[in-house]
């Protein structure tokens, strides 16, 4: 109990300005995420155990909803048991949910044939037995480790450029052309990147793909280090096995570059400096919540249960962070265990609907409710033989 | 007779090949009954099980010999792609980095280790040899894991926030050392092989150096020889099957090393192999892609990592094997 | 021969003290050099125990406070958040899946590997030094292999999945020769007139290997299985690769995925939040005192059998 006040405090005090930041759009997500009426009837089978894991994108948001002892954690009425692995990737996620291993695999990129996503032992046809729902937004962001040069401005050609060797010092003139006044220094640029599958990597390949209109030299194409066979072309290069490692190099190593996710940053406060991008229309955005969040406002009417692209928008009234994706949670659609099935769902569908008001609080931010109907949709074709597993209060 | 079991404790199975004594203990009579069949059948099932081993590890990796062909071992590039255009794994660069990070660990290991042996045994009084000797076995027994945290939450960022810039900032520094001086490197991870390998090395090869016959160390200082010309005349000479053991046992343990490795070399399959760049090995690869292995075709190119690591300690443990015996013989005549 | 030095040719005496200046000039070389290199030796050990020092310290400044709580071994580990980074839990899933895991390979692996071991120590027929051959590559192979083939194996040929099952059949497999080498050495070390005497007074051969030369090899062979233990238990490879590793559920069944300590130890350093990363000290510096007491408990038991042998 001690240990939890502790915990509250800390939080007030250490993190008093991002609950300030966030306070807005937590609010906003509150009015319209969660109602008592229509919600999900919180019984659970006794003694239900889930085994979740994979992105290491969404992993700061699916850890806090599975920890009992935080404030927004999914709390049914009877005692059931998460194992959560969040030190892994994607590719883990989508891995292990086909091979049974996970009862909910996460994955920033939905199983998918054409975007050569399918883990072994899953097939073209068989990924329709996998229900696969967009659970939470977040921003993936460029961090450097430049102290005291926080919000340079960085264009999808410099990043390209900086990634395939072809800019190697941070004073090269196309940086200090981007950013005038600042006083850049002569320091070696060292390229971070995943070392492994990860959707952070196709997240942020994708963006300067689309920036470039693939203009970019070999090596910024959507799917570098995913599937092209194509590889960066820098050689002062810098492995990391997953954002937590990315965020360790960029807090630690000067000079460093790397792209990760935007709560990560957040838990290194004043240690990772972030860089701004430029939307579609070639505006300049800095990577803030707020802004992460508007992508998802921006896009909110055109979204269908099919498509939920939102990547590299541009600003209208709001600034839109270009960067923004939705992480996925993939899940058999005939679960072999009713209880644990029944689990399953009903925590995703307080992670969609209600636990998204915490969403901001961890980095992320809130679904638009257009998801968030969908995503209760999905979650009703998951069954266990002819039983449908997520039951709506009446 | 009395003592072996307890001294070789740490020893005794990792350079059992080249300890075994001559004679052997056998019962006369040829008689078998169930004790005997009982036996047989144990090891029956032992054959069966290292033939799947290697049966196993050899037909999964078929597939991507089928479809890399030679490019498997000379190729520097591990992309795996969506099946629209082929995939290419190669391992090139983690064959290089696996032999340049176990030669940076046992170069060190193998001079310290030494040094440190000759010290314990000649130069550090006998009542706190035994005690020495003790830490040092108990040392070899730490997981290799425990090395590895040290390397990645102790020496990399020292080295990445301290003694990099320090370096960097040198006349000349950025120049030598400016490849990538962030925490993680090859030669981070082969100094980390090395401490980690030192306390096995340091326990064979004590051990073998302090089984040097008494009387010919006595009958070498008699005869006006130094100190270190006794060690270096004597000594090293007489033990120097044992010390070929501890070296290629250590060396084996080096490049076979998972966790340590994959924590702080960084990951990365590039064609740079300057010690301060990042770097990857064999085993380390295998473990840092295993759970991120998507498709149908990056698994099998795993295996064949696993199929090159397999014959690397294949002909290490017979070259090995092949020299002490020669030696052996060399000695006896 | 024994002359007086006045006696001596004039050029004798100019060889003779050239021979002594030589001498002497070497002698003070050959201290010189002695002198150098036993200071080189001294440097030696001061450089081996640095590092080893500043790892135990580490481990014993950053983990003793996770050893000596209670509550680190009974409860099931958390997830730190951005605003949470102090709640960690304990351990509790990764101890009783490590115990399992050994269990099971045990279990298996013991009975065969002191078998084949016996075997070889009793054959010097063809099959039995290919045997031999096979034991002494197998102990220097690298364990990640061991993964690979449990991997093939149990989790996809048997279709029994990621599991503590396959997590035990890798260890087992990794155990098994040192188990059988052990074995064999202190089957062997056994003096063969203890066997004669044996058989001299009409015991079957089956007999006196159980009832004479197994008691007295039991010392060597107990120190050959604490040591296998000692070293599975902190593997972390083979069991990366196929335990799944994911649950914070305590499981210790054969077919039900599990956690061990190396492998949350791995976990934890890859973390993002530094108290996560520092847990891994707690769980390391366990790990490496069980370790500890049971090869000093394998050595005291040693030596104290052979002084009741005495």
């Amino acid at each position: 109990m001690n240990k939890i006040r502790n915990g509250a405090a800390k939080a007030a005090t250490g993190a008093a300005a991002l609950t300030m930041l966030v306070g807005s759009v937590a609010g906003a997500a509150a009015a319209q995420g969660s109602g008592g009426k229509g919600d999900i009837d919180l019984a659970v089978p006794a003694g239900a155990t889930i085994a979740v894991g994979g992105s290491s994108f969404s992993a700061p948001l699916y850890a806090y909803f599975t920890t009992p002892t935080s404030a927004g954690a999914y709390k049914p009425t009877t005692s059931v048991t998460f194992g959560a692995n969040s030190a892994a990737g994607s590719g883990d996620g989508r891995t292990k949910i086909a091979s049974g291993v996970y009862n909910i695999g996460f994955s920033d990129q939905p199983m998918d044939a054409a975007a050569g996503t399918l883990p072994s032992g899953v097939t073209a046809s068989t990924v329709k037995n996998f229900v696969q729902v967009p659970w939470a937004l977040g921003g993936a962001v460029v961090g450097y480790h430049l102290a005291g040069l926080n919000n340079l401005k960085l264009s999808a050609t410099v990043l390209s450029q900086i990634y395939n060797g072809k800019i190697t010092s941070w004073n090269d003139d196309q940086i200090a052309a981007l950013n005038p006044g600042v006083t850049l220094p002569a320091k070696t640029i060292k390229v971070a990147y995943r070392n492994a599958s990860s959707g952070t990597t196709y997240a942020f390949t994708d963006y300067l793909a689309k920036a470039t209109q693939g203009r970019t030299p070999s090596g910024a194409s959507g799917s570098v280090m995913e599937g092209t066979g194509k590889l960066w072309g820098a050689t002062n290069i810098l492995g990391e096995a997953n954002n937590a490692a990315m965020a360790t190099e960029l807090s630690t190593t000067d000079g460093a570059i790397g792209y990760l996710e935007y709560s990560y940053v957040l838990a290194h406060p004043g240690s990772i400096q972030t860089a701004q991008l430029q939307d579609a229309a070639g505006k300049f955005i800095a990577p803030t919540l707020k802004n992460i969040a508007q992508a998802a406002t921006a896009t909110a009417k055109t979204i269908t249960a099919s498509n939920f692209s939102i990547t590299y928008l541009a600003s209208g009234k709001l600034d839109v962070w270009p960067l923004v994706t939705y992480t996925w949670a993939i899940l058999a659609k005939n679960q072999t265990s009713a209880d644990n099935g029944e689990l399953a769902v009903k925590f995703l569908d307080y992670a969609t609907q209600g636990g998204q008001k915490f969403a901001g609080a961890n980095g992320f931010v809130a679904l638009p409710p257009l998801v968030q109907k969908a995503d209760r949709v999905l979650l009703g074709t998951v069954v266990s033989g002819s039983t449908v597993l997520l039951k709506l209060k009446k | 007779m009395a003592d072996t079991s307890t001294k070789s404790v740490t020893a005794s199975a990792e350079h059992y090949a080249t300890t075994l004594p001559e004679g052997r203990n056998r019962p006369s009579g040829s008689v078998r009954g169930p004790y005997e069949w009982t036996l047989i059948a144990l090891s029956v099932i032992f054959g069966l099980v290292s033939f799947w081993f290697v049966g196993t590890i050899l037909f999964k990796s078929i597939p991507a010999f089928k479809q890399q062909g030679f490019y498997l071992l000379v190729g520097n590039a591990w992309n795996p792609t969506d099946g629209t255009t082929p995939s290419q794994y190669g391992a090139l660069s983690m064959i290089i980095g696996t032999v340049e990070t176990s030669l940076i660990a046992i170069v060190l290991a193998g001079v310290v280790g030494m040094g440190t042996s000759l010290a314990i045994n000649f130069l550090l009084p006998a009542r706190l040899r035994t005690f020495v000797a003790t830490i040092v076995e108990l040392l070899a027994a730490v997981p290799s894991v425990v090395y590895g945290i040290w390397g990645v939450l102790v020496l990399a960022p020292w080295v990445a926030s301290t003694f990099g810039p320090w370096l960097t900032a040198l006349p000349g520094g950025a120049t030598i050392f400016g490849v990538s001086l962030a925490g993680k490197s090859l030669l981070l991870a082969g100094i980390v092989l090395a401490v980690m390998i030192l306390p096995t090395f340091v326990a064979i090869s004590r051990e073998v150096i302090g089984a040097v016959p008494a009387e010919l160390i006595e009958a070498s200082l008699s005869l006006g020889a130094t100190r270190w010309q006794t060690l270096w005349r004597t000594v090293i000479p007489t033990s120097r099957i044992g010390l070929f053991g501890a070296t290629t046992l250590a060396l084996g343990r080096a490049f076979g090393e998972t966790i340590a490795v994959a924590l702080v070399a960084g990951g990365v399959v590039q064609m740079n192999f300057h010690p301060l760049a990042q770097g990857t090995s064999l085993a380390s690869f295998i473990a840092g892609q295993w759970g991120e292995a998507e498709g149908s075709d990056q698994v099998p190119a795993l295996y064949a990592l696993g199929v090159f690591l397999m014959l690397f300690s294949l002909a290490f443990s017979l070259i090995a094997n092949r020299l002490v015996a020669k030696q052996r013989k060399a000695a006896a005549l | 021969m024994s002359a007086s030095p006045d006696l001596l040719d004039p050029v004798d005496t100019l060889i003779r003290d050239h021979l002594r200046e030589r001498a002497q000039a070497t002698l003070k070389r050959r201290q010189f050099v002695s002198g150098l290199m036993t200071f080189l030796c001294w440097t030696a050990i001061a450089i081996a125990a640095v590092p080893l020092i500043m790892i135990l310290f580490e481990l014993f400044k950053k983990g003793l406070p996770y050893v000596t709580s209670w509550a680190f071994y009974t409860q099931l580990p958390q997830q730190p958040t951005l605003f949470d980074q102090s709640h960690l839990g304990g351990i509790s899933n990764s101890l009783i899946g490590s115990l399992a895991i050994i269990g099971y390979s045990c279990l298996v692996a013991v009975p065969l590997g002191i078998g084949i071991g016996i075997y070889m120590a009793e054959n010097d027929t063809k099959p039995a030094q290919i045997m031999r051959t096979v034991i002494a590559t197998m102990v220097g192979a690298p364990s990640i292999l061991m993964g690979l083939f449990a991997f093939g194996f149990i989790v996809e040929q048997l279709h029994v999945g990621f599991s503590i099952l396959a997590g035990s059949f890798a260890l087992g497999v990794m155990m098994l020769p040192v188990l059988a080498s052990a074995t064999e050495l202190a089957v062997r070390n056994v003096p063969p007139t203890l066997r004669e005497a044996g058989l001299a007074l009409g015991a079957k051969p089956s007999t006196t290997s159980l009832k004479i030369v197994l008691p007295a090899a039991i010392t060597g062979i107990v120190t050959g299985c604490i040591l296998a233990i000692s070293r599975a238990v902190g593997e972390t490879a083979p069991v990366l690769l196929v335990i799944g590793g994911t649950v914070s559920a305590i499981t210790y069944l054969p077919s039900q995925p599990g956690n061990a300590l190396p492998y949350q130890i791995y976990q934890d350093v890859i973390s993002n939040y530094d108290s996560q990363k520092n847990q891994s000290w707690g769980i390391a510096l366990f790990l490496v005192i069980v370790i500890f007491i049971l090869s000093l408990s394998a050595r005291i038991w040693a030596a104290r059998k052979q002084k009741v042998r005495r």
